[in-house]
């Protein structure tokens, strides 16, 4: 058990990151709810009709399973197995790609690889309402799909390391995270 | 005289190349037996390495066979882990922005003292971000309890048998490692490649070994050529820009990455290699075939088809054999164009995940250890397997028996 403690080192959340769906820009879905994203990455929402699009079979994309962000959608959203016909890619700049030239597509990944695709509105359930990943919303709790991206350290930060840890901490340094398209932790 | 000088000249060439054969044997034979040793155990080595590393990948998918694993790792496992799930990293909160002092209590980073309770353990958050955007409570009611999907089957323990299951579902609270989609996709896939590129990699080596004239011939074959040193990311990457859109344009298929994708650009691959091989094979055929044919009043094509096509076959066939086995190894491409989706289905245009597309996916961030770590490497060894027996099948069984029939024999 002990041994174990030493191992597990520090960790120091630095950035908050809103996981975003997204869809083509062409596609006049706006809104889903957690549900209505679990029916539709475990296959039992198969039809653009049952969330209110056009009739057409929807394509799905992820990531490979030896991504966090898989894994994290997975616990948090979906909740169950991807569906088989879920396609991964390696990386969410390929996720990007193939949903931006994929009519039917959806795929997820860091609001901040979103570019030339659309974000779509996540709401809790039924009763609430939709939000966008944006930094207001992330920041009032009230998109409902972030997770903080940490830095890991064997140690508690001394010296130069706290400097840049501090640093990344600070005000400044979180103005770089939102500047890279992340968000803020405070 | 001439005689005479023909004698002494005969004598002296004979003493002197006897001389001289004796001196050169004596000189080069110490060289001739260390580069005879040296080409030797250089094969021996290479035989060995083969053998090694079937070995070793073998021997890291023991365990599945073994049945537990034995609890004695290097690592933490995610198992390990998830039966201690309060043990977390500890946080580092920078000197003013401390919520409650018991965090920063030394026994934390002490190795030696007693680990106390769960709440210094506990991730700590920071400032005033609340950690519960997502919490349990929530997303209650998300599912209801009888929910077909969410109802897991029985907890299989046994990873062996979810081997011949239908689903390749290895992260997961119910792992299922089936390895079914995974064959179907890598056979569908290099079948549909062997089956574009073979035809024209033959055609082509038949056009400049017969037909093109030698100028031709000069730019043909260097630019094929070229093509097998391109790096396979590369054609990937083609393939996942380009190809798929333009092929989505002519057979308007759903999924954009899919099988035929794939297939397409890892011929791509197999092309210069099936090409050039076929092309000696080719060239190889003995003059005097093509004399004997033009001679008895056969066109150029009907001795090119006829003749030194079936006379080539034996090189042609082993020419195929590699190319499948590049198509069959093939990593980067069936990752990037092949969409990755594991699926039984017998349409070449949804999506496959291949063998060796799920090795390099998966093997990054596996844990060492893990039932899915030896599930990959027994994918390895099967992937081993499959191209010793096809050599195996091709060399002892279609070069007696199919070629012979081929030719005529």
């Amino acid at each position: 058990m002990q041994k174990l403690i030493t191992l597990l080192g520090v960790e120091i959340p630095c950035a908050n990151d809103g996981i975003t769906v997204y869809m083509h820009e062409s596609n006049p879905v706006k809104e889903l709810s957690l549900k209505q994203l679990s029916d539709i990455y475990t296959a039992r929402i198969t039809n653009r009709k049952e969330v209110g699009g056009p009739d057409a079979k929807i394509t799905l994309y992820g990531r490979e399973n030896s991504s966090g962000t898989y894994v994290f959608f997975k616990e948090n959203v979906v909740k169950a197995d991807y569906a088989a016909s879920c396609q991964t890619l390696p990386g969410t700049a390929a996720v990007v790609n193939a949903v931006k030239k994929d009519k039917f597509g959806i795929g997820y990944g860091g609001a901040a690889y979103a570019e030339g695709v659309k974000h779509c509105m996540v709401k809790r359930d039924d009763n609430n309402t939709a939000y966008h990943p944006t930094e207001e919303n992330i920041a009032k709790n009230l998109y409902s799909i972030t997770r903080y991206l940490y830095m890991y350290m064997r140690n508690r930060p001394t010296g130069d390391v706290k400097k840049f840890v501090d640093w990344a901490l600070s005000s400044e340094g979180q103005k770089v995270v939102a500047g890279v398209g992340y968000f803020p932790v405070r | 005289m001439k005689q005479e000088d023909y004698d002494t000249d005969k004598k002296e060439f004979k003493s002197g190349t006897g001389l001289s054969l004796s001196i050169v044997e004596k000189q080069f034979r110490f060289s001739d037996w260390f580069a005879e040793k040296l080409i030797k155990s250089v094969s021996f080595f290479s035989i060995a390495f083969v053998i090694l590393i079937f070995l070793f990948v073998f021997r890291e998918s023991l365990p599945l066979f073994k049945g537990k694993a034995d609890p004695e790792k290097t690592e933490i496992t995610g198992d390990e882990l998830s039966h201690s799930g309060d043990l977390r990293p500890e946080a580092y909160i920078p000197g003013g922005e401390v919520q409650s002092g018991e965090e920063l209590s030394p026994e934390v980073y002490s190795p030696y003292e007693e680990a106390p309770e769960t709440e210094v353990l506990q991730p700590e958050t920071y400032g005033d971000v609340i950690p519960e955007t997502y919490s349990a409570e929530e997303q209650t009611g998300y599912f209801s309890a009888s929910d077909a999907y969410y109802v897991t089957d029985e907890e299989v323990d046994d990873p062996v048998r979810t081997l011949f299951s239908k689903d390749w579902q290895p992260v997961s609270d119910n792992p299922r490692y089936g390895l079914l989609p995974l064959f179907v996709g890598t056979l569908k896939v290099t079948l549909l490649a062997i089956l574009f590129a073979a035809p024209l990699a033959i055609m082509a080596a038949l056009y400049t070994a017969m037909f093109a004239p030698r100028r031709m011939k000069e730019i043909i074959k260097p630019v094929i050529e070229l093509l097998a040193g391109f790096p396979s990311v590369v054609i990937g990457f083609f393939a996942l820009m380009v190809l798929a859109s333009f092929f989505q344009q002519i057979f308007g298929y759903a999924s954009r990455l899919n099988a035929f994708v794939g297939a397409i650009a890892m011929g791509l691959a197999a092309i210069p290699i099936i090409y050039t091989l076929t092309e000696d094979a080719l060239t190889a055929v003995p003059k005097t075939y093509v004399e004997a044919s033009l001679g008895l009043g056969a066109s150029i094509r009907q001795t090119a088809f006829s003749v030194i096509l079936p006379a080539a076959t034996p090189g042609i066939f082993a020419a195929v054999i590699l190319g499948l086995g590049r198509v069959f190894g093939e990593t980067m491409i069936a990752l990037m164009a092949t969409g990755n989706a594991a699926l039984i289905s017998a349409n070449p245009f949804d999506s496959v995940r291949t063998l060796s597309a799920t090795i390099g996916a998966e093997m990054a961030e596996v844990v060492f250890g893990d039932t899915h770590y030896s599930v990959l490497f027994l994918i390895g060894s099967l992937l081993f397997i499959f191209t010793f027996a096809l050599n195996a099948v091709a060399e002892f069984y279609f070069k007696n028996k199919v070629i012979r029939r081929i030719q005529g024999k």
